[in-house]
């Protein structure tokens, strides 16, 4: 999949893109049925609100073969590869489930900079792919986007601990509404297979949700490879340390997994 | 201001109708300058948001503080089509004002207000109207009002539990087997708009809303409506929850919000006056 010259142009503007109905119903189905999978699954790459739910899954790409797929697949790797203009790497993958009534907030940061901070990672030549795999609307925590935010560079932060089960560092409310000011604030919305690209250095937050609908989404944070981490103090599937350029299989990689396991319905 | 057939059978199938911009700039500027003085209030009238947080989170009786909010109680855009919904003449039961405000404004439970409002008043009958003014825009990313369509023909859902942190009001919270037997039927949708906007709410509709993450602040004013037959027998708590004046409301004139108007004495509508 290839972007378009005016894609690219708002990506370079706005830091994010939206790209609905990139995977097929049938795929993000699949896909969503592995996610419930991999959630079961006690794995310390599995990690869980306070509740005991499902927050995030890690590195589901390297235990789950519809998610290793995933992570290789061209609609996912080539738009990258072409907006950070060469070879990319895996540099974290997640499943972050956003459960229903239980999904707790994710608090207003920029991945660039943890992935700086913690990781020593050099320049901003990364970015995040997300699939949504349930149908995100304004009911169920959307990712809340603040357009135009990735010109802003690294933005001071404070490692919270407290919020959430995870830490993370995150942006004070002033900046966040410096910004907000200037660049208003959208929560792309949409049914499942819809694809969201955002520049790592992109302020964003999520609310927590309320409702009873499950709100998955799979994050792949790709790194142009000469970009590659310099710390390693992060577990090994949060920040990954296997550098080998990714090769993407062919678009039909997913459909030939439904091929092989028709939905147990 | 009458709506049609359409709105009316629209708002008894799902429980709600939105009309937005219902309210032009200057007569928002006139109760958004009312929200900024009832906004430090004291007293059994305001309450904090959880925690110890010195963010207003309710406050009861704006309009008996604020005159841009007296009139909003009386204005013809929401007495007019809250008599044609309840076929009925209508009283003030409680206004409300949640201003769910940047950062600190926080959730509210899965409820239906007629739950608090019976349990707690001995309201007879769901034939309240909850008449929310937005202040604000309203959209996906500051915590909009979630609502079940069609959960008002469930009637009172009984198998509530009253909702433990809550300190100056009673809501009786719904649980999560209900909400999602609800929802599977209803769905659930975000009522979004630009400030000025309403939305008519039947008191049966079950509803919610997120803490709100962001820089912008969601204000919605309530002015929630009684039919005049459906007084409550003998109400225990204070007026401002539940307001003992079941006088039919008389609307004012269209223009009583505007700023030539806000400093003179209210003019009653001629028409309303005379029905």
């Amino acid at each position: 999949m290839k972007l378009s010259d005016q894609q690219i142009e708002a990506f370079a503007k706005s830091g994010y893109l939206f790209l609905p109905d990139v995977f097929s119903a049938a795929e993000a189905a699949l896909l969503r049925r592995e996610a419930d999978a991999v959630y079961a699954l006690q794995r310390e790459e599995v990690w869980r609100e306070s509740s005991g739910a499902p927050r995030t899954a890690f590195a589901a790409h390297t235990y789950n073969e519809a998610f290793g797929r995933l992570g290789r697949h061209p609609r996912l790797v080539e738009p990258v590869m072409q907006l950070l203009d060469g070879q990319v790497y895996m540099h974290q993958y997640k499943v972050n489930a956003k459960a229903a009534f239980d999904g707790e907030v994710w608090q207003w940061h920029q991945d660039f900079g943890t992935w700086h901070r913690d990781d020593g990672m050099p320049e901003p030549r990364a970015m995040n792919i997300a699939v949504f795999l349930d149908e995100v609307t304004a009911a169920n925590g959307p990712l809340i986007i603040i357009p135009g935010s990735h010109k802003a560079g690294v933005l001071e932060a404070g490692h919270d601990l407290e919020t959430t089960s995870y830490p993370l560092w995150t942006l004070d409310r002033a900046s966040v509404t410096r910004l907000a000011e200037a660049g208003g604030l959208v929560a792309p919305t949409g049914a499942p297979g819809g694809v969201l690209m955002f520049h790592s250095n992109i302020v964003h937050a999520s609310p927590p949700n309320i409702s009873p609908w499950s709100r998955v989404i799979v994050y792949l944070s790709l790194c142009e490879v000469s970009n590659h981490i310099r710390k390693h103090e992060r577990a090994e599937w949060i920040a990954h340390r296997d550098f080998t350029p990714i090769e993407p299989l062919a678009d039909d990689c997913l459909a030939e997994l439904i091929a092989q396991r028709p939905a147990a319905e | 201001m009458k709506l049609s057939d359409d709105q009316v059978r629209a708002y008894d199938e799902r429980g709600y109708l939105l009309l937005k911009s219902v309210f032009d700039a200057e007569e928002l500027a006139a109760l958004r300058a009312a929200l900024a003085e009832v906004l430090t209030h004291e007293g059994p009238e305001a309450v904090r948001e959880h925690g110890g947080a010195e963010a207003l989170r309710v406050l009861y009786g704006g309009h008996a503080m604020a005159e841009a909010f007296a009139r909003l109680a009386r204005h013809p855009r929401l007495l007019g089509p809250v008599r044609q919904l309840l076929r009925d003449e209508v009283y003030l039961y409680q206004t409300r004002l949640n201003p769910k405000q940047t950062f600190e404004g926080g959730t509210w439970s899965w409820h239906q207000d007629f739950g608090t409002w019976s349990h707690e008043d001995g309201m007879p009958e769901p034939r309240c109207v909850v008449t929310g003014v937005f202040l604000d825009e309203a959209s996906a990313v500051n915590a909009p009002l979630l609502v079940v369509p069609g959960s008002q023909h469930h009637g009172l859902i009984t198998d509530t539990t009253p909702e433990a942190a809550a300190r100056g009001y009673t809501l009786m919270e719904i649980d999560r087997a209900t909400l999602e037997r609800l929802v599977a039927v209803g769905g659930l949708e975000a009522l979004t708009g630009p400030a000025g906007s309403v939305a008519f709410v039947n008191c049966n509709l079950v509803h919610g809303s997120a803490n709100n993450i962001t820089p912008l602040r969601r204000a919605i004013f309530y002015v929630n409506y009684n039919a005049v037959s459906n007084a409550c027998a003998a109400p225990r708590r204070a007026w401002h929850h539940c307001n003992r004046d079941t006088t039919p409301l008389a609307p004012l004139a269209d223009d009583c919000l505007a700023d030539d108007s806000l400093g003179a004495p209210p003019r009653e509508s001629e028409r309303g006056a005379a029905e």
